[in-house]
């Protein structure tokens, strides 16, 4: 009987301690005493996680950073292909409006055969100026044929093999070509020299020039064909005591890029030197 | 090396003459690589053949130059003549025997040049050449005679390997 009568007690009070606990948590009496007791436990778990996060990155991090390199290097790849390409259209570009500039020219002189080529290069000793073309013999150019770009006179041919040819470009300082002064009668021989500057000799000191007037090929000589654009008078200089003036003549073609030029194909040179006298042997 | 290995040395040497070096002047000089690499070549006694190599580049660039032919060919074995006579007497300092070899070798070549297109009445003045063309390009065949002898002996050292007089 006290048996039953200490476990029903015991029973009992516990009961009554849960039941009361229950009415201050349901009551909000609890919750200092919960704060309390959770703020270790949330601090130790957000601790964990933090570091398993950490873990976590690192193990699966390295496969990450492989395949963003693998991305950044084919993406790099791509750049530098499309870079490639964007220079190569470029160039296309250049040589296309090239050539659609010398087409243009040769559609102004409908009597001339043309014959297109690219230069491949330049004569080795610094004290001359020509070029060599990579069309020869075999394309049916010939020694003395003139060579032009759709900017005006470049030089003439001076030694053909078969597939190419070397080009005694105006600037050459053994180079002369007849010229005349665009709208006037004055005529006169234009030099090359040593530093490329071209130069108009024999000018007659009556004769009236003025800065910007545009140089044309004469024809005279037979060397070359009449009116190819050379250039425009830059400078004139002139002296009393001597009897020419000379003038200082601006190209019009740049002989520093010139790329692709145009050989005149049906300009057949006229050979004077049997004409020319010969000194008598003593 | 014999004379079959030149011909395609001397012919890359002439077309890159033509297509890169001439491209880049100093006032209106260029430098010369062919002398230069002739030059180096000569004074390192590995090629018996080195005088067959001038002769061929001297014919090139007769060839491809406006310039008379017998111009190049006199000069480069001038230059190998003049860098084999160094070695033999300076042979302590190759270094110094490749400049002057190029100083000798560069304004030989030309004043050679000058003096054959002046023969063909091709109006050049002294002075002109001089200012404008000799002095810049034996400033720049000087510039480059150290990089290429280096170069050169490199190369050469790979490829052949020294003869040994006993």
């Amino acid at each position: 009987m006290t048996g039953f009568l200490e476990r029903f007690w015991r029973t009992g009070v516990i009961f009554l301690i849960v039941a009361g606990l229950l009415f201050l948590a349901l009551g909000g009496y609890l919750n200092p005493m919960v704060r309390l007791a959770s703020a270790p436990w949330i601090a130790t778990q957000r601790w964990l996680m933090t570091r398993y996060l950490a873990f976590y990155e690192l193990v699966s991090s390295p496969q990450e950073m492989a395949a963003l390199r693998q991305q950044v290097a084919l993406l790099e790849e791509e750049n530098a292909r499309l870079r490639s390409q964007v220079i190569e259209l470029q160039q296309e570009l250049r040589k296309a409006q090239t050539t659609s500039a010398l087409l243009d020219f040769a559609r102004s002189r409908p009597g001339d055969r043309f014959v297109g080529a690219s230069v491949i290069g330049r004569d080795p000793s610094p004290f001359l100026q020509y070029i060599f073309i990579d069309k020869g013999s075999d394309d049916g150019l010939r020694r003395g044929m003139p060579v032009v770009t759709a900017e005006g006179l470049v030089g003439r041919i001076d030694a053909v093999i078969a597939n190419g040819a070397r080009v005694q470009l105006i600037t050459d300082p053994g180079a002369a070509v007849n010229v005349k002064i665009a709208n006037s009668e004055v005529e006169a021989i234009l030099s090359g020299s040593l530093t490329g500057e071209l130069t108009l000799e024999m000018l007659p000191q009556e004769a009236s020039l003025k800065v910007g007037d545009v140089v044309l090929t004469s024809g005279l000589g037979g060397n070359y064909p009449e009116n190819i654009l050379v250039g425009q008078v830059a400078a004139l200089r002139q002296q009393e005591t001597t009897l020419f003036q000379t003038a200082l003549i601006q190209p019009a073609v740049d002989f520093r890029t010139i790329r692709i030029v145009l050989v005149i194909t049906n300009f057949a040179p006229v050979d004077l030197s049997p004409l020319q006298p010969v000194s008598p042997v003593p | 090396m014999g004379i079959l290995l030149g011909l395609p040395i001397v012919i890359l040497l002439t077309i890159f003459q033509s297509v890169v070096v001439s491209n880049i002047p100093l006032l209106h000089g260029t430098a010369d690589v062919v002398l230069l690499v002739l030059a180096a070549l000569a004074l390192q006694e590995r090629i018996s053949t080195i005088y067959e190599w001038a002769v061929m580049a001297g014919i090139l660039m007769g060839l491809v130059s406006a310039v008379p032919w017998f111009i190049p060919v006199l000069g480069y074995v001038g230059v190998v003549a003049f860098a084999r006579f160094l070695r033999r007497q300076v042979w302590q300092t190759p270094v110094l025997a490749m400049l002057l070899t190029t100083l000798a070798g560069s304004l030989g070549m030309l004043f050679m040049q000058m003096l054959a297109l002046q023969a063909q009445e091709v109006p050049i003045s002294i002075v002109e050449s001089l200012n404008l063309v000799i002095l810049p390009a034996v400033f720049l065949n000087l510039v480059l005679a150290l990089p290429i002898y280096a170069l050169t002996v490199d190369v050469s050292r790979s490829v052949v390997s020294e003869e040994v007089e006993i």
